[in-house]
């Protein structure tokens, strides 16, 4: 289970003085699914990169499980992470590109096929990412995302530039894989419609630099799905 | 066989028959008939001179294209990854680059002696600069978001090292190393020519002071077939093998 304390006082862009955060700070329980909403240029991905620790440059601490990663070494969560591009290694085979992000131990074998069966993607393990669709790549991405079995799982804008049919399925995978496993969740969006669809909570973003100006609570019995008619999840209402 | 092969295969045999035509109606020693080439290569083959010699020749170049692959590479990373060693390094390398591979070798032997050593060092500083340009552009095109979804996921540095960093080099490597196969075979020779008593560069030199273009030629013919048999068994799978995941 892991919780995660966001604390940012200040975040530069690495060119220039431009403030990309500032005074930005929310917590999220474990195992609850959260949204970040927010315009285009909000910080969005800074904010997630800073979480996943591929940027330690910002002044304030991330705290996970109480423990702040920037003083770590080993980050203190299983982290699964999933980027607005499916970002797979091209000379490695699906089976591979999961491999790649576990153990090797004998029994991953048995996972992997498990997992590519759940994203619907059973036989293609020998497949290279050029001779997948995108959409195919988006679950071969998601497939990798939970086969750390991550206790905390970042994703930004992992749907982003689907057609509404293929990110609709992914949505439900997602929600699926979820269910099971039950990580802390941070999922960035600009969607509102998809955060709805999604999370237990929506954090409001302003725009540059990024500070939280709402939270929302989401709620709504799961499965929910996006009724295109009322441009929102059925039975949602804004408090 | 496709097409292309058999069109190969045609303009050599047609520059092979002209060849003997014309070697047939000059009938001058300085344009010995392939098939004399040929019977030549033979007995060079059968007394056994031959393959000592292009052993020699191989095991130097064997040990300068490793020193300079593995030096070249390090350092093209070096200066790809890190700006700071790019500008301490760059005027060396340029430096480096324009030298004339005849004064390196005429200063190795001066300075170290005739020596292997020397033929190998001076082969291995004409080659590293070509090295490390490539590999240093190959290291400057690495995709950072592909070192993320490593650091993200903590990939053990040694598997990120293999599996993410290195396969977006593989063509980079694959450049240098050809290029640098066939820098090193021209420059091996003159290395052997000017101060070693072994090797096919040597053979060359003396065949060359009795204007014995026969042997030169034989000697010249075992060499590049060499080549091409390195290239067919070595390079070509080598090339396919990393490139397999290519539609």
């Amino acid at each position: 289970m892991t919780d995660l304390a966001i604390n940012i006082e200040r975040k530069l862009y690495p060119t220039g003085n431009i403030v990309a955060l500032k005074d930005l700070s929310f917590s999220v329980e474990s195992g609850k699914f959260v949204a970040l909403v927010g315009p285009s240029g909000a910080g969005k991905t800074t904010l997630l990169n800073t979480i996943l620790g591929l940027d330690k440059h910002f002044e304030g601490d991330v705290l996970v499980n109480n423990q702040s990663m920037k003083e770590l070494e080993d980050y203190p969560a299983r982290v699964g992470c999933m980027f607005q591009d499916p970002r797979l290694m091209p000379w490695l085979s699906v089976a591979q590109n999961l491999e790649l992000v576990l153990e090797g131990r004998s029994s991953d074998k048995g996972h992997i096929r498990k997992l590519l069966k759940q994203v619907e993607l059973s036989g293609r393990e020998a497949s290279y990412p050029d001779q997948l669709s995108g959409g195919m790549q988006r679950r071969v991405a998601l497939a990798r995302a939970f086969a750390v079995k991550p206790n905390l799982l970042l994703m930004d804008e992992p749907f982003l530039s689907l057609d509404e049919p293929s990110a609709e399925r992914l949505r439900h995978l997602l929600y699926l894989l979820w269910q099971e496993l039950r990580p802390t969740v941070v999922f960035v969006t600009h969607n509102l419609r998809e955060a709805l669809a999604l999370a237990d909570e929506i954090i409001f973003l302003s725009a540059s630099p990024g500070t939280v100006i709402r939270r929302f609570s989401v709620d709504i019995e799961r499965p929910r799905r996006l009724d295109h008619r009322r441009q929102c999840p059925a039975g949602a209402s804004v408090a | 066989m496709t097409r292309d092969r058999w069109l190969n295969a045609a303009v050599l045999a047609g520059f092979f028959l002209l060849w003997q035509l014309t070697a047939q109606i000059l009938e001058s020693p300085s344009l010995p008939a392939p098939t004399t080439v040929l019977i030549a290569l033979g007995q060079q083959l059968a007394s056994g001179e031959l393959l000592y010699h292009l052993g020699i020749t191989l095991w130097r170049v064997l040990i300068a294209f490793t020193v300079s692959m593995l030096i070249g590479t390090c350092l093209g990373i070096l200066m790809g990854r890190y700006r700071l060693a790019n500008s301490a390094l760059d005027g060396l390398l340029v430096l480096g680059l324009n030298t004339p591979a005849l004064v390196t070798i005429i200063l190795c032997y001066i300075w170290f002696g005739l020596v292997d050593a020397a033929a190998i060092t001076a082969v291995a500083i004409n080659k590293i600069p070509t090295v490390i340009v490539t590999v240093r552009e190959g290291a400057r095109a690495v995709d950072r978001k592909l070192l993320d979804v490593a650091d993200g996921f903590r990939i053990p540095r040694y598997r990120k090292l293999l599996r993410v960093y290195l396969p977006q080099l593989y063509p980079y490597l694959m450049a240098a190393a050809r290029s640098g196969l066939a820098l090193i075979w021209k420059i091996v020779l003159i290395v052997e020519l000017l101060g070693r008593s072994n090797g096919v560069g040597f053979q060359l030199g003396t065949y060359f002071q009795f204007f014995d273009i026969t042997n030169i030629l034989a000697y010249t013919f075992a060499f590049a077939s060499v080549v091409l048999f390195v290239e067919a068994v070595v390079m070509r799978p080598i090339d396919k093998f990393i490139s397999r995941w290519r539609s």
